[in-house]
């Protein structure tokens, strides 16, 4: 007998029970009428999140078929050959930006809470924030193209044609608008991350973690290090749009390979954060179908970690065809490969467990097998375009159109659309229609595979994408009139799914059921609190190993039966043994994570139409939503500890490397850092390209006086954060205020010697584009000093209002590792823009 | 994290290395230079491949041998077992990467 058979607790009488679930329901009922809108809780936002990327599902899929009435025959004129530009650019931005990425974030952001038996993920504002942001860059962007002013130059923008001849605002669109919604996906990542690591129920080991928080973490992580690529390289491209520092013109020293570098160190990994979650799905899932744990549960986990690193080094293998050496091209040729190995891992793992168990074939089943034959295909054509003179051979045609939509509908949208059935349950308490579902299954199966597995052939036959029309003649025409028709069937596939959801699903209250006889915690019975105790668990199937595990965490028998604090709360546990370590108080419905959106979407939308006022008051409109929201979100500490349940009591804050805080704050450094590091290795590409001495005469170096100075202010103001740390541990408050302060001016003092060198050397970010790397990289650095200086005057204020002292702290750690980076950045920066005098 | 991807990081970290002194070599003109008779290439790649392969297989042995100890508990031991394995996926995607360019006899091309 698993420890899991045994309840922590006696089942209280009745009356507790009945005073504990409406102290739970207190606190955790969405608000009603119109302010059901400021609910921040996973539940509510995860469900809004996913409908609205299935929207954007819809809408993207619409400009498919424009598509591809366009293309049906030769010759035709459906759509002018600008509307297409625009259609195709829209369609793959949007099914990338808008579906692809958000719709694992959505659908973790829904279910990984009752996957992990938490009441709620660390940061909920966080992802209402993530939310809105994401509603209102979304519908603006994908808007644009009602007015004829969406982007034209394809969803990877390559430069020169975007950055000289797209001259309207609809590249600014997508790189501003693209931009920030990949904040909203890091945002989405920090909750997701921090949410795997250190909100799991106790007893959840990292090897008992359900095999979803395994891919939602590894995928999370990747977005960490491959979006600030394209983040750098959005920046640099609009910086070159808009004031014409030339980073991608090789007139004046720049590279348009550079962008190509930067979008695929993005854009490959990018590939595996839609699949891994799919492929969580499907470990789920098929476990289920299967009626037994699924086969190689440690393998899967090491061929997804290896999945997720490997996937960094394959991003040159999109730029085969750009005339790279071939010594270049055979590393990555050889990761692209690599790769293969760990997919097939998994691969195997789910044939196994299916061939192992009793197969239930309901339509989630059908919805897997689909995704086995589709993903499989497009694996298989991944691996041939890995071989270099094929690539040559095929690159920019119609087969890696079929490969792409083969990779993302199979390793995405298939495992999505069975989870969609598998899962519906959860949320209405019964399945959807079986009969639609398989009706919608088969005309997705079909109408996919005959949509695009002619484009292999047309592809073959040399048709390049991206055509507007093409003449009769070519051997095309059949191809292209199937692809068509398959377009349109898996399109009726789609919509007869939505009309299911529409007919049937219905969110209950409380849902107390578990149609597939699954083993895993999301088939407790849940409420507007998630499952009423939160349970121990000792095995990764604790459903089938407990029977009655699911009616002792709803009699309340497990940790946190009623409310420990009187608020919204969770436990914390540790990252690896899952050892209980503080209660979390978590923040309710508020208003501020949608101002805070609406301001930050419109200083980026301004600043596309160069409306500067509107942008400074957006942003104005950000600072004060994201402070007020943050003020309210370091409570004084209450004092004493909380009993938890089995005689735990556990504190209700935390600080130091234990805090969730401090972890939030480490991972987005990683993504600062990772940004600084695309700045860096686009000023090394600049320099290694550069034909002769760097700079190329007469172009100067900063003089090396300016960066001893700067050298001295950046570590006198690391020892300033580090002297107010032991004023604020010996609760003196004007040496720490004095601390901060002089440190705050020390960074200031630092930044600026260095930025007044650079100008006073003349070094001009607009002649060449060796004078725009070294001002990119002085001005992400000034971009921190001013961040730190803003959170330093945030910091005093909160100590003035007496919120903040020794114990009560957690502001003050962010702040010091937001420090402690800055310099760090800023002492790099120095040695970066000097390397060339020390190279010399 | 970093405990079961010691490995793999071992192999990036190679991998970065070859890239950029392949990419270097090609884009200013050394890489016909010989090196004890050996292309600078091909060279590279040995010669980076041999540090790359001994810290592998030593964090690989490492976890390994805390994984067969039995004293840690389970979560622990997890990632160690991850740490071994994923070692050993690093071992062939070292040799797997470095094959390619140990092949080349001269240059970039």
């Amino acid at each position: 007998m698993t420890p899991d058979a045994e309840p922590l607790e006696e089942a209280p009488p009745l009356e507790v029970r009945q005073a504990q679930e409406a102290r739970l329901h207190a606190a955790w009922n969405p608000p009603t009428g119109w302010r059901y809108f400021s609910e921040v809780n996973n539940s509510a936002v995860g469900m809004w999140y996913t409908a609205l990327t299935v929207a954007f599902l819809v809408f993207g899929g619409v400009l498919a078929l424009l598509m591809r009435i366009q293309l049906a025959v030769p010759g035709n004129t459906f759509l002018s050959p600008e509307t297409y530009n625009q259609v195709f650019t829209v369609h793959g931005s949007v099914m990338m930006f808008l579906v692809a990425i958000p719709l694992f974030e959505a659908i973790s952001i829904l279910f990984l809470p009752p996957f992990l038996g938490t009441r709620e993920l660390p940061f909920p504002r966080l992802s209402a924030f993530g939310l809105w942001a994401f509603l209102i860059g979304g519908v603006f962007l994908s808007g644009s193209i009602l007015f004829g002013a969406a982007p034209n130059g394809g969803w990877f923008m390559y430069p020169p044609l975007t950055s000289r001849y797209e001259p309207g605002i609809g590249a600014d669109m997508w790189l501003l608008g693209f931009s920030f919604i990949e904040v909203a996906a890091i945002a989405a990542s920090v909750e997701l991350i921090i949410g795997v690591l250190k909100s799991r129920p106790v007893g959840m080991r990292i090897n008992l973690i359900p095999l979803y928080g395994w891919y939602v973490l590894v995928a999370a992580v990747m977005v960490l290090f491959a979006f600030p690529s394209l983040i750098a390289g959005s920046l640099l491209l609009e910086l070159e749009r808009a004031f014409d520092w030339p980073f991608f013109d090789p007139t004046r020293g720049g590279d348009p390979l550079l962008w190509q570098h930067l979008f695929w160190l993005f854009g490959h990994p990018d590939v595996y954060i839609i699949f891994l979650p799919g492929a969580g799905l499907v470990s789920m899932i098929v476990a289920t179908m299967a009626q037994r744990p699924l086969v190689g549960y440690r393998w899967v986990v090491v061929a997804l970690l290896g999945t997720g690193l490997v996937s960094f080094a394959l991003w040159v293998h999109h730029m085969f065809a750009v005339g790279l050496p071939h010594a270049s091209a055979s590393l990555f040729s050889a990761a692209s490969m690599a790769v293969s190995v760990p997919a097939g891992i998994q691969v195997f793992a789910w044939l196994a467990t299916l061939r192992s168990g009793r197969v239930r074939l309901a339509t989630p089943t059908w919805f897997i097998l689909g995704f086995f034959g589709i993903f499989v295909l497009g694996g298989l054509t991944g691996v041939m375009l890995a071989v270099v003179p094929f690539d040559w051979q095929a690159h920019d045609t119609y087969f890696v159109v079929a490969h792409l939509h083969y990779v993302v509908i199979g390793g995405m949208v298939f495992p999505v659309f069975a989870a969609i059935y598998y899962w519906a349950p959860m949320i209405s308490g019964k399945p959807l229609s079986e009969r639609m579902g398989k009706w919608a299954c088969g005309l997705m199966f079909v109408g996919m595979n005959a949509a695009f597995f002619p484009m292999h052939v047309s592809g073959l036959l040399g048709m390049p994408r991206r055509v507007w029309t093409y003449p009769a003649g070519l051997g095309w025409e059949l191809w292209n009139l199937l692809s068509t028709v398959g377009a349109f069937v898996l399109a009726a596939g789609v919509a007869l799914v939505l009309l299911d959801l529409l007919l049937h699903l219905r969110p209950a209250g409380k849902v107390d059921v578990n149609p597939w006889n699954a083993g895993t915690l999301e088939w407790l019975p849940l409420d507007t609190y998630a499952s009423r105790s939160i349970p121990r668990v000792s095995s990764r199937d604790p459903l089938w190993d407990n029977p009655r595990l699911r009616d002792e965490v709803d009699a309340g028998q497990h940790y946190l039966p009623g409310l420990a604090t009187g608020e919204r709360e969770t436990l914390v546990t540790s990252p690896i043994e899952a050892e209980p370590q503080y209660l979390l108080r978590l923040p309710g419905p508020s208003w501020l994570p949608l101002l805070a959106g609406l301001g930050t979407a419109t200083f980026f939308f301004a600043l596309t139409v160069k409306w500067v006022w509107i942008a400074v008051g957006g942003a104005a409109l950000a600072l004060f939503g994201i402070v007020r929201w943050l003020w309210a979100s370091d409570p004084r500490p209450l004092a004493g500890s909380f009993e938890v349940g089995d005689g735990i009591r556990l504190p209700a804050y935390m600080t130091g490397s234990r805090s969730h805080a401090w972890w939030a704050v480490v991972v987005l450094l990683l993504v600062e850092g990772s940004v600084f590091a695309s700045l860096v290795f686009s000023y090394l590409f600049l320099w290694t390209v550069a034909p002769g001495a760097w700079p190329p005469a007469p172009l100067p170096l900063p003089e090396p006086a300016a960066a001893g100075v700067a050298v001295v202010g950046y570590v006198a103001a690391l020892v300033a954060i580090s002297w107010a740390g032991r004023a604020l541990a010996a609760s003196h408050s004007r040496t720490l205020t004095l601390a901060l302060v002089a440190g705050a001016a020390l960074l200031a003092l630092a930044f600026s010697s260095d930025w007044r060198a650079a100008l006073d050397a003349g070094i001009d970010a607009r002649r060449h584009a060796y004078g725009a790397a070294v001002h990119a990289l002085l001005a992400w650095q000034g971009l921190h000093v001013a961040l730190v200086a803003i959170v330093t005057v945030y910091v005093l204020a909160r100590l003035r209002a007496g919120l903040l002292g020794r114990e009560h702290r957690v502001t003050f750690d962010t702040l010091r590792l937001l420090w402690l980076y800055t310099a760090a950045q800023g002492l790099v920066t120095i040695a970066v823009v000097h390397s060339p005098r020390i190279v010399a | 994290m970093l405990r079961a991807w010691g490995g793999l990081l071992a192999w990036a970290s190679y991998f970065l290395v070859v890239y950029v002194l392949v990419a270097l070599a090609c884009e200013r003109g050394f890489a016909d230079a010989r090196i004890g008779g050996v292309a600078f290439v091909p060279f590279v790649a040995i010669a980076a491949l041999l540090p790359a392969l001994a810290v592998t297989v030593w964090l690989a042995l490492s976890a390994l041998r805390r994984a067969r100890l039995d004293v840690a508990p389970a979560g622990s031991r997890f990632a160690d077992f991850l740490g071994w394995a994923l070692g050993a996926l690093a071992v062939l995607a070292l040799a797997w990467t470095a094959l390619p360019s140990m092949l080349l006899r001269t240059g970039c091309n």
